[in-house]
């Protein structure tokens, strides 16, 4: 379990003091992804840096790990508790001059373990990433996902209860992202490890986290479970994020550029229907147009999983009686369905 | 073949030995303060680099103070520094003059320029490598020889190759004041006496060394390139 507790932190610079985080409270349990979201510059890796203590918060701040309060402990203990706590980096940081196998036997060279012991952990890591024929090569021979792989096991290496992951899929492609988010969800299954994740990407937190916590400004806006988070996102910026990984929120643009895609006859309406609540079961929209004889002329419909449940919905032009429009309006509301009239 | 060197080179032919001997002071001033100027440079700028603002030992007096140090004495021409020195030599090695009267003001030429050069070796390796090494629980110590500088190596290399020629331009120079050594020779032949092909073979033999220097130093470098 990571406890963070009133965590804020200043950066002094040439304009004067800058507020890069404030008054940051939460709590991570063990065995959870934790996603924080927030665009560059919200203070999202000046927060992950805090909990191992890579950035000292401001006095006041604590940061607990179980029941030992880190912020509090003496330097060489500090860095003894830094064992248990793994990071990835967004440009890997492995050592140039190393090999794979070096690099991953790199936290444990000086602790009084043996040489062949060091390497059968590395050796188990390495098939555990996926990358058993590498040990000799060196980083520079790598491409971007191998060289996660190979961070992945230099941080497991020390046997660490959590791993922080700043950026850690933020210079990989598409494809890369996908296995290595993949990679991190199977060892948060199979080792208990509890995972912080910090990202810009709206997809990383989507497909990787249970709980979320958006960052603006250095603040925490929102926080909760990831899908109670996006079905029915409370702040702008967290529904920036939403729409930006949601083809529903496209309809605006694209009216924008074709109008003509969207004319629409008297009486009709253009409208979006957005599932506020899981397991959204019910055949709503034929149960509409039977109720209330409507046509609605499905223009797309959108599903993505988030947090293993789905979120989406449907635009569409939804024409017939005005009166019995208002009434099926109406009664999807109370179906938990979000309505908007475009 | 002694025919045909006597013929080329009229006056080295005749002082083949002062010319070994020469070559060999040069190399012991080359060595000794080389070896002594390497180790208190490294020492120097490893303090540099960890003591400065975002360094992994911030501590600003420390830094202000070495770094104003070494702008001292790197601003003072060496022609100047070994006449001034001569005090501490005698005080240092109990003589002024000779190839053991050279080390000191040799060491105080090099260092300064040396550990601005290790600093801004080390300044190259990426600021990512010391975080992911803090975030593994290593100390300031084991930052320094695990990462700093066991990535830098072939930085460091190159400029002690560059550090190395231009110290055996220092060692020529304090030839002139008595330091002996192929400076000394070529001036008190090659130039006083103006037998110019002394000059001339001091400098095919200078150039051999600095040929010898790149080229070990560039193995290294090459060896721990990956």
């Amino acid at each position: 379990m990571i406890r963070l507790e009133h965590i804020s932190k200043t950066f002094s610079s040439v304009q004067g003091p800058v507020k890069a985080l404030s008054d940051i409270s939460l709590q991570i349990e063990k065995g959870e992804i934790f996603g924080i979201i927030g665009f560059s510059g919200a203070g999202k890796s000046t927060l992950v840096r805090c909990i191992n203590l890579l950035e000292r918060p401001d006095r006041g701040g604590k940061v607990f790990i179980d029941s030992t309060e880190l912020s509090a402990l003496p330097y060489s203990e500090l860095r003894a508790a830094r064992l248990n706590i793994g990071m990835i980096f967004q440009h890997f940081n492995l050592m140039p001059s190393r090999t794979v196998l070096d690099n991953v036997t790199f936290p444990l060279n000086y602790r009084r373990i043996p040489a062949t012991q060091q390497v059968r952990k590395a050796r188990h890591l390495l098939e555990l990433v996926g990358l058993e024929n590498f040990e000799q090569r060196y980083p520079s021979e790598l491409s971007g996902g191998q060289k996660q792989r190979v961070a992945i096991a230099r941080a497991l290496a020390s046997d660490p209860k959590i791993l922080l992951c700043d950026e850690a899929t933020s210079a990989l492609d598409p494809q890369t992202t996908r296995e290595i988010l993949e990679l991190l969800a199977s060892l948060n299954a199979s080792l208990g490890l509890t995972l912080v994740v910090i990202t810009h990407e709206m997809a990383v937190v989507k497909d990787l986290c249970h709980k979320v916590a958006v960052l603006e400004q250095g603040r925490l806006v929102e926080s909760g479970e990831t899908f109670e988070v996006f079905s029915n996102p409370q702040q702008e910026i967290t529904r920036r994020f939403v729409s930006a990984a949601s083809n529903l929120a496209k309809v605006e643009q694209l009216k924008k550029l074709r109008p003509d895609f969207f004319a629409l006859k008297a009486g009709e309406l253009l409208v979006r229907l957005s599932y506020l609540k899981r397991s959204v079961s019910e055949p709503l929209i034929s149960l509409i147009t039977s109720r209330f004889s409507l046509q609605f002329n499905i223009l797309y419909a959108d599903v993505e999983l988030v947090g293993g449940a789905p979120i989406g919905g449907t635009v569409g032009v939804l024409g017939g009686q005005s009166g019995s429009i208002a009434e099926a309006l109406h009664f999807l509301e109370q179906k938990n369905v979000k309505v908007e009239v475009l | 073949m002694y025919e045909l060197v006597k013929k080329l080179l009229p006056h080295v032919a005749d002082k083949t030995d002062e010319l070994i001997y020469s070559v060999y002071q040069t190399l012991v001033m080359l060595t000794v303060s080389g070896l002594i100027s390497f180790v208190l440079g490294l020492l120097l700028g490893i303090v540099l680099v960890v003591t400065r603002e975002g360094g992994i030992l911030p501590h600003r007096p420390v830094n202000a103070a070495l770094g104003f140090t070494v702008n001292l004495f790197r601003s003072i021409p060496f022609v100047i520094l070994l006449a001034a020195l001569i005090p501490l030599s005698r005080l240092l090695t109990g003589t002024a003059i000779g190839t053991t009267g050279a080390m000191v003001p040799l060491i105080f030429g090099t260092v300064p320029f040396f550990s601005r050069q290790v600093e801004t070796a080390l300044s190259g390796v990426d600021h990512g490598l010391i975080e992911a090494a803090q975030s593994m629980g290593l100390s300031a110590p084991g930052i320094i020889v695990r990462v700093l500088l066991r990535e830098s190596i072939p930085q460091l290399i190159r400029v002690s190759q560059i550090t190395s020629i231009s110290l055996i331009g220092l060692t020529a120079m304090a030839g002139a004041i008595g330091g002996g050594g192929l400076g000394d020779f070529a001036i008190r032949y090659g130039h006083q006496r103006g037998q110019t092909d002394v000059t001339y073979i001091t400098v095919v033999v200078i150039l051999l060394m600095v040929a010898i220097i790149q080229h070990l130093g560039n193995l290294v470098i090459k060896k721990n390139t990956h």
